[in-house]
């Protein structure tokens, strides 16, 4: 299979009058696996809808490989999409499903079978050729969308929250799964979810997007350990974000050196619940006003005088005795703070 | 407390049979008098027979009559099944400025009254030169019966996910193709249903077929005539044989419908 790269290019797209993608750039190299992550709304599937040629932009343009396919119909596009709800064909059997595409690329007919049913066994479903799509699992309909996208060999594969549809554990599988057959194809692949834990554990790059913006642009670890704003930062579960402001609350010795030492144009501080240190102490400078359990953690909250609540998380066997009104101290290592722009 | 309500369902149920009865009864006595020897559509029942079923069945203007209905109503049902799929196909699928009022002027031959459309017809056509005939019954009854095929096919159309087309122009069908191949199959049975529907209304139109039409009948025509005339006891026998066929055919056409 051939790779090819996709570059957008200022890309704007508005439904009536309603902006959803604004002077959007990116480069997307030859078997790479982006994913474009966010919140509902916040246009990643209007753009992958853009890739796939199934929504038309209000302007910019879109090169897949060399060749411009701005104005270029979906079905003369080398890309191939696949739905949340896989979109299998309700009247045609498993095997004509994924046999389709060829069928259409005029390949004869022992061809087709010979491929179709190579893929049938690849995802395990060799039995299940006759069966229609509504006569097997949500899992394995799902791996009938996968082989009937990728039988075609397309250049790009878009994926529009494939995995959703299914239950927490299948999730997980397929995950690894879809991991798998990315670097066995070598394709690029384009992937679009609002789940961040998803998105971390596949993607090479991640696009994190905010109302038809990119946010940021990174690499899944340094998304996760230095979000650059507050909505990267609150996206990727930092359940502590606090202005300039919020932070003159704060008598804590340890977090206001930190603040002295920062350069004063900054915005926003955060950090995780789990690098905080809690002392259990009488008369301490917080005091615990909630206490949740999650199995491998408890999460707490504390508040000061001054009203400012910080969220802790632990799975310290001995801090699972606090109990709320307890008082304790809390202190934070340095490096774990991390500096946010806006 | 349940007793009283149970009472009240009881009357609601003998008041639903009352109104289906006082709907059916025409239709009922119509059936009884075409198995009764009397010429004279009067009680007392006299003897059973059925010969007014025999008379119909030789009778050579009925046969004309029945044949030219069925030719007219099978091309009408046909022609407005086939429109009506590509023009659903358009409006469900289309986005444009207008495209509610379009929907409206689609829908607008059925609300109108029927008279209206076969003077209009007829004196339009004729300026243009055409002779009143089967053809011009063909195209009036056409326009009647389209917007009801539109109706009932891009009703299920828009039923059907939009991403399926989607998912076949990602993997290289062209839209004429997906139409043909996704959406046709999709809506089979909506296909067959609606050529039943527009089938049996086509059939029973009469009066379109006696303004677009100078000298071949219909089977409505000549049930018509038959009366003016003065009355025959035949006429019940015919009602009967189109009302059952009509009963059939409708019914198959909503279990159709239901099947998707």
């Amino acid at each position: 299979m051939i790779s090819k790269s996709i570059n957008l290019i200022n890309i704007n797209k508005k439904f009536n009058s309603v902006e959803v993608i604004k002077s959007f750039n990116l480069k997307i190299n030859e078997g790479e696996f982006v994913t474009l992550l966010g919140p509902s709304g916040c246009g990643k599937t209007t753009l992958l809808r853009m890739i796939a040629g199934l929504e038309y932009v209000s302007s910019g343009e879109i090169f897949i490989g060399d060749e411009n396919v701005t104005s270029v119909p979906p079905n003369k596009r080398d890309t191939s999409i696949m739905f949340q709800d896989y979109a299998l064909f309700p009247h045609m059997n498993i095997e004509q499903n994924i046999g389709y595409g060829l069928k259409l690329k005029k390949l004869d007919k022992n061809t087709i079978k010979e491929k179709t049913s190579s893929w049938l066994k690849k995802i395990g479903l060799e039995n299940y050729n006759n069966r229609m799509p509504y006569e097997i699992s949500g899992g394995q309909r799902q791996r009938v969308a996968l082989a009937r996208s990728l039988i075609v060999e397309p250049g790009v594969l878009l994926l529009d929250e494939p995995l959703g549809a299914l239950d927490a554990n299948l999730r997980k599988t397929m995950q690894v799964e879809l991991k798998k057959i990315h670097s066995e194809f070598g394709i690029t692949f384009v992937y679009v979810t609002h789940d961040q834990e998803e998105a971390l554990s596949m993607s090479s790059r991640i696009v994190l997007m905010n109302e038809g913006e990119i946010e940021q642009l990174s690499n899944p670890n340094e998304l996760y350990d230095k979000p650059n704003t507050s909505f990267a930062a609150k996206f990727m579960g930092f359940s502590n974000i606090y202005s300039i402001s919020d932070i003159q609350l704060l008598n804590s010795e340890n977090i206001i050196k930190h603040l002295k030492e920062e350069n004063t144009n900054l915005n926003k501080i955060c950090f995780r619940s789990k690098d905080i240190e809690i002392n259990p102490q009488k008369n301490g400078e917080f005091k615990i006003i909630s206490k949740n359990y999650y199995g491998d953690l408890y999460k707490f909250q504390a508040i000061n005088s001054n009203g400012l609540i910080i969220n802790i998380s632990s799975s310290d066997n001995k801090i699972s005795n606090l109990e709320i009104n307890s008082e304790v101290n809390l202190t934070i290592d340095n490096s774990k703070i991390i500096s946010l722009q806006k | 407390m349940n007793n009283s309500k149970s009472i009240l369902n009881n009357l609601l149920y003998i008041l639903f049979f009352f109104i289906i009865f006082i709907i059916y009864l025409p239709i009922i006595v119509m059936i009884i008098f075409s198995f009764n020897s009397s010429k004279y559509q009067i009680m007392p029942f006299r003897d059973f027979t059925t010969e007014w079923y025999y008379r119909v069945i030789n009778d050579t203007q009925y046969l004309e009559g029945l044949t030219n209905s069925l030719v007219v109503s099978f091309t009408v049902s046909l022609l407005a099944t086939i429109l009506a799929f590509f023009c659903a196909y358009s409006l469900v699928n289309s986005n444009f400025r207008g495209k509610s009022i379009l929907n409206l002027f689609f829908l607008t031959p059925l609300v109108v009254p029927l008279i209206l459309i076969g003077i209009s017809l007829r004196f339009y056509l004729s300026a243009q030169g055409y002779e009143p005939s089967l053809y011009l019954v063909t195209i009036g009854q056409s326009i009647f019966v389209m917007p009801l095929a539109i109706l009932n096919l891009s009703n299920r159309m828009s039923q059907i996910p939009k991403n399926l087309e989607e998912a076949a122009w990602s993997l290289g069908s062209s839209r004429i193709r997906s139409m043909f191949e996704i959406i046709l199959p999709s809506c089979k049975f909506s296909l067959i249903a609606t050529f039943i529907l527009t089938f049996t209304f086509a059939f029973d139109e009469f009066i379109i077929a006696y303004f677009l039409n100078n000298f071949s009948i219909t089977l409505p025509i000549k049930i018509w005539t038959s009366l003016v005339t003065g009355f025959d006891p035949a006429i019940n026998a015919v009602g009967t044989l189109v009302f059952l066929t009509s009963l059939t055919l409708g019914l198959t056409a909503q279990l159709l419908f239901m099947k998707k």
